[in-house]
């Protein structure tokens, strides 16, 4: 029966079906070299993976190769995921690869990358839980391997600087598979000592020897530690997660140790500083109060404290002076007042009041007599009537006018001769 | 008192000294404090402690440390 031959095509196309639809196909994560390396002018990666033992064609299309994070050569170790599938035409299975990551740097830096910025979002490097490195610590910690240049560095900069602080160490793996666990372990630790500060680092390496203080474990310890942490790990150029999450970064352990202590001399040379400036105040001060002093003792009262009374007397004497004055004044002014009164006639001779009193009193009689017009009939005066009405003026009569002349014991009745006006 | 605050009081001291906040008498007092911290911090500073650099080994024991100067 010719049906039960297939074509090449039906096979292919039933294994592709095959791989395609299994799951553990469709997502692989394969660890080799690369070999055969090839770059398409379309961008394409063409290469194969091989290991001790086998080898395995692999593609990857330019769309994921655009993203890789380093420069694949032949003979690279890598890391991939990918699906593994069948290229029909050659009826090769093959690796698609969507991602390719370098072995070993390259991957330990992606890690890095991705763990700070789990970290960094979780805020375990925020400077609000950064705690302050004390000034002067009398205690500290060393979270450090028990050899080597880190220690050296430490405990002779802290001799050094600041001879009068205690130095616990906790000897401690600083590289390797189990280093992480052994650092944690020390933080932990390190919590039940009464210590000031605490360093927990290591000196120069690889990128792989720092990688313990990479790890999240340890990088969680030190945010949880109650010590402040100074971390010191490797050198200048090396920045590691545990320094993001120390509360002080020291570029090697020598800084640190510097960081963690100051300098003795410097505090010698403050406290001399403050003498000198207390010393120099409290004699600005001494100086000015005694200055003060002598110039009060200087004022002449209190040199001569008589004086005082001196013009006080003085005073007193213009004062009596002034009121004798004045007293006898007043009393020259009442005698000369009195002389007065004396020499006064009716002190003199009082019976002239009485004379003056009589002399007025026949006055006002005589006064009295000179209104009565018969009085004045008396003494010879007369009264001109015409018409029964008394002639005042010359001008009321005329010749031939008759007149009545009034006496004080007559009347004469008369006619007018002729009239003579005064001038 | 602990060190840095002996340091700290020494500061608040000189900085209420020079800036004439105190009176004379006060200022006795103050300068007599000064001195004697200023003393106490020195003699500190002078006690160089033996046995500065210590160990915890496993066991969590407290022991002296010396340096292995060989050690490179």
């Amino acid at each position: 029966m010719d049906n039960k031959y297939l074509t090449i095509g039906a096979l292919t196309r039933y294994l592709k079906h095959q791989f395609d639809n299994d799951k553990n196909l469709q997502t692989v994560f394969l660890k080799g070299e690369i070999s055969n390396f090839k770059i398409h002018t379309t961008g394409h990666l063409y290469f194969s993976l091989k290991d001790e033992t086998s080898k395995i064609n692999a593609i990857m299309f330019s769309a994921n190769a655009k993203k890789l994070l380093f420069k694949p050569v032949e003979g690279s170790k890598v890391l991939v995921r990918g699906r593994i599938s069948i290229y029909e035409a050659t009826g090769n299975y093959q690796i698609y690869i969507d991602e390719m990551l370098e072995d070993g740097i390259g991957n330990l830096y992606l890690a890095f990358e991705k763990l700070k910025e789990k970290l960094s979002k979780e805020g375990l490097f925020d400077s609000k839980y950064k705690k302050e490195i004390p000034k002067f610590p009398s205690r500290i910690g060393i979270i450090t391997a028990s050899t080597g240049a880190a220690i050296r560095d430490i405990l002779t900069t802290i001799k050094r600087r600041y001879p009068i602080c205690e130095t616990i160490l906790f000897p401690s793996l600083v590289q390797g598979e189990n280093a992480k666990e052994s650092i944690v372990s020390n933080i932990e630790k390190a919590q039940e000592y009464d210590l000031d500060v605490l360093i927990v680092g290591r000196g120069g390496g690889s990128i792989e020897d720092l990688w313990p203080f990479n790890e999240e474990i340890v990088a969680r310890a030190i945010f949880k530690s109650k010590i402040p942490v100074i971390s010191a790990v490797g050198h200048e150029i090396d920045f590691t997660i545990a320094d993001f999450v120390a509360d002080m970064r020291a570029a090697t352990p020598t800084a640190a140790a510097e960081l963690a202590v100051p300098n003795i001399i410097d505090l010698f040379n403050k406290f001399k500083q403050y003498q000198i400036r207390i010393n120099e105040n409290i004699n600005k001060k001494i100086n000015y109060f005694n200055l003060y002093l002598d110039s009060i003792k200087n004022s002449y009262v209190i040199k001569n404290p008589l004086l005082i009374y001196d013009a006080k007397f003085e005073k007193l004497d213009i004062l009596s002076e002034k009121i004798n004055k004045e007293i006898n004044y007043k009393l020259e002014k009442i005698n000369t007042q009195l002389d007065k009164y004396k020499t006064n006639n009716l002190i003199v001779n009082p019976m002239k009041i009485f004379e003056k009193f009589d002399l007025s009193l026949s006055n006002n009689i005589s006064k009295l007599e000179l209104l009565n017009p018969l009085g004045v009939l008396n003494r010879g005066y007369s009264v001109t009537y015409k018409d029964n009405k008394v002639v005042k003026s010359i001008k009321d009569i005329k010749k031939n006018d008759k007149l009545n002349i009034k006496l004080v014991n007559g009347t004469i009745e008369t006619i007018v001769d002729s009239i003579k006006e005064d001038k | 008192m602990k060190f840095e605050d002996k340091i700290k009081k020494i500061e608040e001291i000189v900085e209420k000294l020079e800036n004439g906040e105190a009176a004379l008498d006060e200022s006795f007092d103050l300068y007599k404090k000064a001195m004697d911290l200023i003393k106490e911090c020195d003699k500190e500073l002078n006690e160089v402690k033996e046995n500065v650099n210590k160990i915890v080994t496993e066991s969590g024991e407290i022991k002296a440390f010396e340096l292995d100067e060989d050690a490179k």
